[in-house]
């Protein structure tokens, strides 16, 4: 369930205000992405090839500042889901796009055995299974290839987690630090942006504000704004 | 732009067409607004894009409001999905959904 910081009559107020005076930032959100859709998601990408700009070549903060030719299509792949990785970035690589991985670090820890249990208790929701018997994550090894081809890593939590105001502290340590440091130590790289589970916005817990910054995060991806942390 | 009776119509049929898609599997255009918190001068090139989308959106609120009552914050997902949906290209990116089918 989203919780806002404020009502939502002022957060469109706000929202309004930085569409006019800001940027669009334009994101195609998928979850899962099972070989059964790859031409609906081929087409999709197709059109917008030669539409827009790669997040590879401006970055996040190409997103956030904007300034280039054309807008930045940034493709966002939330779960960590390894059909992700079968279908969907062939497509992207193909028309020169990359995307943006959003991975609940501990669930590619979780034995192959265990994930879809994991999937289940966690809210990590899939179609048809296109695997049986086998893994449904992601592994360390391809997210680490994915981003050695440019393709982004986030920390969207370690178990996909929503943030409430009153999420303990032990819970929100386990989810923004521990979370960090598996999702590094897998992918061998630093990640600086974080998302929670229904994309939780700076303002509506202090405490996983302060935790946010203090753990190194520069950006927090939220339900309607990227917003730049420090 | 004018949004009248019939405009508004179409745009909760829209809504009520995108939030019955299996979001599981689907690829759902979004816009998001870029915020800087970090309080140094913005760096931000405004675009014009940007300016017709927060336009639109102001007034599509506006008038969900006048119709509906108060604005959820699912109403906010939605009227965004529906924007982006008919604006990212010159077609609606939903319309590729049967490619699958």
């Amino acid at each position: 369930m989203m919780v806002l910081p404020r009502t939502p009559h002022e957060t469109a107020a706000e929202l309004a205000a930085g569409f006019r005076h800001g940027r669009a930032i334009h994101l195609i959100n998928y979850h899962a992405t099972p070989s059964t859709h790859r031409e609906q998601y081929r087409a999709q990408i197709a059109a917008c090839a030669g539409r827009f700009d790669s997040l590879k070549d401006r970055g996040i903060e190409g997103l956030m500042q904007g300034g280039g030719a054309r807008p930045i299509l940034a493709p966002i792949l939330f779960e960590g889901f390894r059909d992700n990785y079968d279908v969907l970035c062939p497509i992207l690589e193909e028309f020169g796009f990359v995307g943006w991985f959003f991975v609940p670090s501990h669930f590619l820890n979780v034995p192959a055995r265990h994930q879809r249990i994991f999937a289940a208790r966690h809210s990590l929701h899939y179609g048809a299974d296109e695997y049986p018997g086998d893994r449904i994550a992601i592994s360390w090894t391809e997210l680490r290839a994915a981003h050695a081809r440019g393709h982004l890593v986030a920390c969207h939590s370690r178990n996909h987690t929503a943030l409430y105001r009153d999420t303990s502290d032990e819970v929100l340590y386990d989810e923004i630090v521990v979370a960090k440091k598996e999702l590094e130590d897998g992918l061998g790289a630093e990640v600086n942006t974080f998302c929670y589970l229904y994309g939780a916005e700076y303002g509506l817990n202090p405490r996983s504000d302060a935790l946010l910054v203090e753990a190194g995060f520069k950006y927090l991806f939220s339900n309607y704004r990227l917003q730049k942390l420090q | 732009m004018t949004i009248d009776d019939d405009w508004l119509d179409a745009f909760e049929d829209d809504i009520v067409r995108l939030s019955r898609r299996d979001y599981s599997v689907t690829g759902v255009a979004m816009y998001l607004v870029p915020e800087d918190l970090t309080g140094g001068p913005s760096a931000v090139t405004p675009d014009p894009e940007g300016e017709r989308i927060g336009k639109l959106f102001e007034e599509v609120c506006a008038a969900m409001e006048a119709r509906n009552g108060p604005l959820s914050g699912s109403d906010i997902s939605h009227i965004l999905e529906v924007l982006a949906d008919r604006h990212f290209l010159d077609r609606s990116l939903s319309s590729f959904e049967s490619a699958a089918k």
